[in-house]
C-alpha cells in the first residue's frame, strides 16, 4: 500500500521542506530476498 | 454522497473542532500527477514540523459506506498514536555550513514507481535515480528531502550537491562491507555453520550501510570501491539485491545476463516495488576502477561512472570557499552599515 502521509517542515524563511521517516527493511523482506540469492547463486554453480 | 473536496472540508470541520493538543489543523488541495490530493496537515503549537495525512484512501472509504465522524476519529488516532515523529531539529538547513557535513545521497531505481523523486535534484547514475537528503544524525529517524530551494539557498548546483554527498557518505552512512554468509547468520540468528549448506559461500559479499537501510548507495564512495577491488583483486559482478544493498560477486565465468535473469526474477517474487533498486547485473572493472554493465565487464566502452567524475574535493573545496567568501563580503558590509 502506498504510503498515505508525509511530513513538512516549515523553514524560517517561510519554505518548506518534505520530511521522511526514515523506515528500514523489514527483517522477513530482507531474510528472504537475501536468502534467495544464496540459493540461487549456489544452484547457479552447480 | 459528498465530492472528494466536499468530504475533506466536512472531515476537516470535524477534526476542528476537536481540541488536539493545540494542534493548528489545516486542509490542503494539492495537484498531483496523477490527480487531485487532499489532505489534512496537523501542526502543533510552537513546533515547525507538520503532519500530513492524505485523504483520498479515506473518500474511497467514505465512498463504500463508512461514517465521516467515524473516519474523522480514524485520522484523529493515527495522527496521535501512529505517525508521532521527533520535531526538534538543532541544524538551521538553511546555513550550508551547518548542513554541508549531512548531506547524504540514496539510491533508488528509475521507474515509474519513483517517478515523484524527479520534482526534486537528482543525479542519473547509471539506470538509478541518485537523490540527496540531510539526515541530522546517524541514528536519527527522519530525513529532509532537499529541494531546488534549497540548492538556491545555499548557492551550489546538483553536480556540486552531488560530489559533497558522495564525499559524506564513509562518515555518515558508514559502510559495511561483509560476507552473505555473515549475514544471513546474523539475519537467521545461527553460526555461520548451522546455515543452510546453500548459504555458507563466504565469497559472496554483501555491500551497505551500518544501519543497513538504503545502504546501496555506499557502492559509490571510493574508498568502498577500493576495498572491494582490494577483496576481489580482480573484475567482480554486483547484483542490485534492493535499495539497501547489493551484493558483489566473483565473475568466475559467470554469465551476466543470467545474472540479470536472476536479478530480474527474484526482484518480482522476494522484493517490494519500492525498494528494487535495478533489474540487471553491473560489472566492477578493477583496472580502470570503474563500475560498467555486468554484460560489458570485459572490454567494454560504456563506463557509467569515472574516477575522475566522482572526484569531489576539488568541488567541495570550490564550494566551501565559495560560501566564504559570500559570509566574509555579507560580514563586511554589514559592518559598514
Amino acid at each position: 500500500m502506498a504510503k498515505d502521509f508525509d511530513y513538512i517542515l516549515k523553514l524560517e524563511d517561510g519554505s518548506e521542506m518534505f520530511v521522511e521517516a526514515i523506515e528500514g527493511p523489514s527483517d522477513e523482506a530482507q531474510k528472504a530476498r537475501l536468502s534467495a540469492y544464496a540459493e540461487k547463486l549456489k544452484a547457479e554453480e552447480e | 454522497m459528498q465530492s472528494l473536496k466536499g468530504f475533506a472540508k466536512e472531515i476537516f470541520s470535524q477534526i476542528r473542532s476537536e481540541d488536539l493538543d493545540e494542534s493548528i489543523i489545516i486542509c490542503k488541495d494539492m495537484k498531483a500527477p496523477y490527480g487531485r490530493v487532499f489532505s489534512i496537515s496537523f501542526l502543533p503549537e510552537g513546533e515547525n514540523i507538520a503532519t500530513n495525512i492524505f485523504l483520498n484512501d479515506y473518500y474511497d472509504d467514505y465512498l463504500e459506506g463508512k461514517d465521516i465522524g467515524e473516519i474523522a476519529d480514524d485520522i484523529i488516532y493515527r495522527y496521535q498514536n501512529e505517525l508521532g515523529i521527533d520535531s526538534k531539529i538543532s541544524l538551521s538547513l538553511l546555513d550550508f555550513y551547518d548542513v554541508i557535513d549531512h548531506i547524504i545521497p540514496i539510491m533508488f531505481a528509475d521507474n515509474a514507481f519513483n517517478e515523484a523523486y524527479k520534482r526534486n535534484p537528482f543525479t542519473k547514475v547509471a539506470d538509478d535515480l541518485c537523490v540527496y537528503y540531510v539526515i541530522e544524525d546517524k541514528e536519527d529517524a527522519k530525513r529532509f528531502t532537499i529541494n531546488d530551494s534549497m540548492l538556491e539557498t545555499w548557492g551550489i548546483s546538483v553536480e556540486e550537491l552531488h560530489k559533497i554527498a558522495i564525499n559524506n557518505i564513509d562518515t555518515v552512512l558508514e559502510p559495511v562491507i561483509k560476507p552473505l554468509n555473515e549475514m544471513l547468520a546474523e539475519i537467521y540468528d545461527v553460526n555461520i555453520e548451522d546455515l543452510p549448506d546453500e548459504m555458507r559461500d563466504d565469497t559472496q559479499i554483501i555491500v551497505t550501510s551500518k544501519s543497513n537501510v538504503n545502504g546501496s548507495v555506499v557502492l559509490l564512495s571510493e574508498t568502498v570501491k577500493e576495498q572491494l577491488a582490494d577483496r576481489f583483486g580482480d573484475d567482480f559482478f554486483i547484483l542490485p539485491s534492493s535499495i539497501h544493498e547489493v551484493i558483489c560477486i566473483p565473475t568466475d565465468g559467470k554469465d551476466a545476463d543470467e545474472l540479470s535473469d536472476m536479478v530480474h526474477e527474484i526482484n518480482i517474487n522476494d522484493v517490494a516495488p519500492d525498494e528494487i533498486l535495478a533489474d540487471h547485473v553491473l560489472g566492477f572493472n578493477i583496472e580502470e576502477m570503474q563500475l560498467v554493465p555486468g554484460n560489458e565487464l570485459k572490454g567494454g566502452n560504456k563506463l557509467l561512472f569515472t574516477r575522475e567524475s566522482l572526484q569531489h574535493d576539488k568541488a567541495v573545496k570550490d564550494a566551501k570557499e565559495r560560501k566564504a567568501q559570500d559570509k566574509s563580503h555579507n560580514n563586511t558590509e554589514r559592518r559598514e552599515k
